[in-house]
């Protein structure tokens, strides 16, 4: 054996020690908490699908296919729309919209509310008074309401539905944010940091912002739920994805509703797919504040 | 705790203030021209008519202008003008509000209590299947879009008995069961989160009420199990619980844009959605900041509330 082949070896050995490190930890996450789990695979399908839509839906889903307003069968598993589309291909392409705006808002939200809440809670004194003010203010308006109000006046386009969502749910984020901070704040390395002469930027982003990335996987996790569900009901009231593009709450409005009373499949699906989806996310969001921050557990 | 409750008041006027700009802000300095929608898009006007039609609503001023006149108008209690329809917003929004208010309490009445009863139970049969079931459930009512329950409530009976609830929904003397009819099934859709909020909340209170020392007492004193929950857990565990009522009230007033459309009551949500798509921006304005009030109001009951009942957080109280 030459030297090559045996460091080969060694590297090939120390690879497989490796994945089995990885699947022994996967196996234990498995058996502690299999419902989040579960919601884990599940949620992974619905990217996949998400990503492959198109290739694997079995029906084009921007044009009508078979005879409308059918129930499901063999050859339409859940049936077909008003205009004799196929609903389970258009449930298939509605999850990347889902998958697609819900993502890029919830981090444009987490990334808005964590700078904010770290500003306002790091500073401390007038800035935080003033940031807390403005926070305040917006979560006493209905969150569907200002985000209605700004897709409306920008215009519905998926741009505007990601900026509208990251901006109504961003003030939460910062709350939790910021009380997290003030409590960092007291500790010791961070007087530690700063003694040492570290400026407050890099205190604030390099020391503080590090310790905090657990909550804010936790937050995230809490938090997709609600943007997915905002999204959705914007698209249902006509104000989000904007036709030809299938979306999930847009399926349960407009034309179509006039002929849920023939087909009830045709509201029954949509919804079951954003329930679900929801459902998921927020099974892994509690698995998640579980494992990870034990301190948060119960709450919201 | 009349100290607390006026420094309370004070702070709702900058926070009013704020809410008052970011929608004027929204709804009138960004792009987007009132008297088109007004006029119609497609329709021709004469430059004459747009001149008068601005001068009328005040659009040809300046927005500093505007906004003044607008809190100023809003300071000595008037609403404003609807500019689709022409009608004074005043009685209109204390009609539909009532509307809003009724199906917001119907909601409160039924759902509070209901994921109080299913989070008390979850904790004092925590670890069993029956926990695992009202935490299933809770779940599940802070997962289901509320459009989706709203529709198959309307779309389900009209399918299966060619039932649909009244268009308009009859007065409560002549007609009780008909009168409410509507708004329950409005409230089918709405209260499921709420119940979900409640039970996760007072199962998690109830959890950490019972590892308490006063409750290992009140054992110790060999009274029976029921009355430990009964008499000193749940009322200790309930205080918190109050607060999350006051923050809920944002989403339930939220959530009535969507049901209340999808149901056809008459309300303030319903009212502001199709304000939003004719552009009436003072409905929306006006409507904005009165729900603002009724959120802080809330909040600020709730808040005082919770110092009464509870001695321990009684704040801004002399020491």
């Amino acid at each position: 054996m030459t030297a090559a082949e045996g460091a080969l070896r060694t590297d090939f050995a120390r690879e497989i020690q490796r994945l089995r490190r990885i699947g022994h930890a996967t196996w234990l996450f498995v058996r502690q908490y299999p419902i989040g789990a579960f919601s884990a695979v599940y949620i992974a399908a619905i990217i996949v699908l998400a990503v492959v839509g198109p290739w694997v839906a079995p029906h084009d889903y921007y044009r009508s296919v078979a005879i409308p307003i059918q129930e499901p069968s063999g050859q339409h598993w859940f049936g077909t729309d008003e205009v004799g589309r196929d609903i389970f291909s258009r449930i298939i392409g509605g999850a990347r919209i889902t998958v697609r705006i819900g993502f890029i808002a919830l981090f444009g939200a987490t990334a808005l509310g964590s700078l904010v809440g770290l500003v306002s809670g790091y500073f401390g004194g007038i800035v935080d008074a003033l940031i807390q003010r403005v926070v305040d203010s917006l979560m006493s308006i209905p969150l569907i309401l200002l985000a209605l109000m700004i897709v409306f006046v920008f215009g519905s386009n998926t741009n505007n539905v990601v900026l509208a969502l990251s901006l109504v749910i961003a003030p939460s984020v910062s709350r939790v944010i910021r009380s997290a901070v003030l409590a960092e704040r007291a500790k010791d390395y961070v007087l530690a940091a700063e003694v040492v002469g570290a400026s407050q930027t890099r205190v604030m982003f390099r020391h503080v912002a590090v310790n905090l990335a657990p909550l804010v996987i936790v937050i995230m996790s809490i938090n997709v739920g609600q943007i997915i569900i905002a999204e959705s009901s914007l698209s249902f009231l006509g104000l989000g994805t904007q036709p030809p593009e299938p979306s999930w709450g847009r399926m349960l409005s407009g034309a179509s509703r006039l002929f849920m009373t023939q087909n009830p499949w045709m509201a029954v699906f949509p919804g079951l797919a954003l329930f679900t989806v929801v459902m998921a996310f927020n099974l892994l969001g509690d698995t998640l504040r579980d494992s990870l921050d034990p301190r948060l557990r119960g709450s919201r | 705790m009349t100290g607390y409750t006026i420094g309370r008041l004070a702070q709702m006027v900058p926070n009013l203030f704020i809410v008052s700009v970011i929608v004027f802000l929204v709804m009138r300095v960004l792009p987007g021209d009132a008297v088109n929608t007004i006029l119609g898009e497609g329709g021709h006007i004469s430059d004459q008519q747009r001149e008068e039609l601005e001068e009328r609503l005040g659009l040809n001023r300046g927005p500093f202008e505007q906004y003044g006149l607008w809190v100023g108008d809003l300071l000595q209690g008037d609403l404003g003008t609807s500019i689709v329809s022409g009608r004074d917003l005043g009685p209109v929004f204390w009609a539909r509000g009532k509307r809003t208010a009724e199906l917001a309490a119907i909601v409160l009445v039924l759902a509070v209590p209901l994921g109080i009863m299913l989070g008390v139970v979850g904790a004092v049969w925590r670890g069993t299947l029956l926990d695992t079931t009202t935490r299933i459930v809770a779940v599940s009512g802070l997962s289901v879009p509320n459009f989706w329950l709203g529709t198959l409530i309307v779309v389900l009976p009209a399918f299966w008995w060619a039932w649909s609830p009244p268009l308009s929904p009859p007065s409560i003397t002549e007609d009780p069961l008909g009168h409410f009819t509507p708004y329950l099934l409005a409230a089918g859709a709405l209260g499921p989160a709420l119940v979900g909020s409640m039970s996760r909340l007072t199962r998690t209170a109830m959890i950490e009420a019972l590892s308490q020392d006063y409750v290992r007492t009140a054992r110790a004193k060999g009274i029976t199990e029921y009355r430990v929950v009964a008499r000193h857990v749940v009322r200790n565990a309930l205080l918190p619980i109050v607060t999350i009522i006051g923050l809920d009230i944002r989403f339930l007033i939220g959530g009535t844009i969507i049901i209340e459309a999808i149901f056809s009551l008459a309300g303030v949500g319903s009212m502001l959605f199709t304000a939003i798509l004719e552009k009436d921006y003072v409905i929306v304005q006006s409507a904005t900041i009165l729900i603002a009030v009724c959120v802080l109001l809330i909040n600020l009951i709730v808040d005082i509330s919770y110092g009464v009942v509870d001695p321990r957080v009684r704040v801004g109280e002399a020491r």
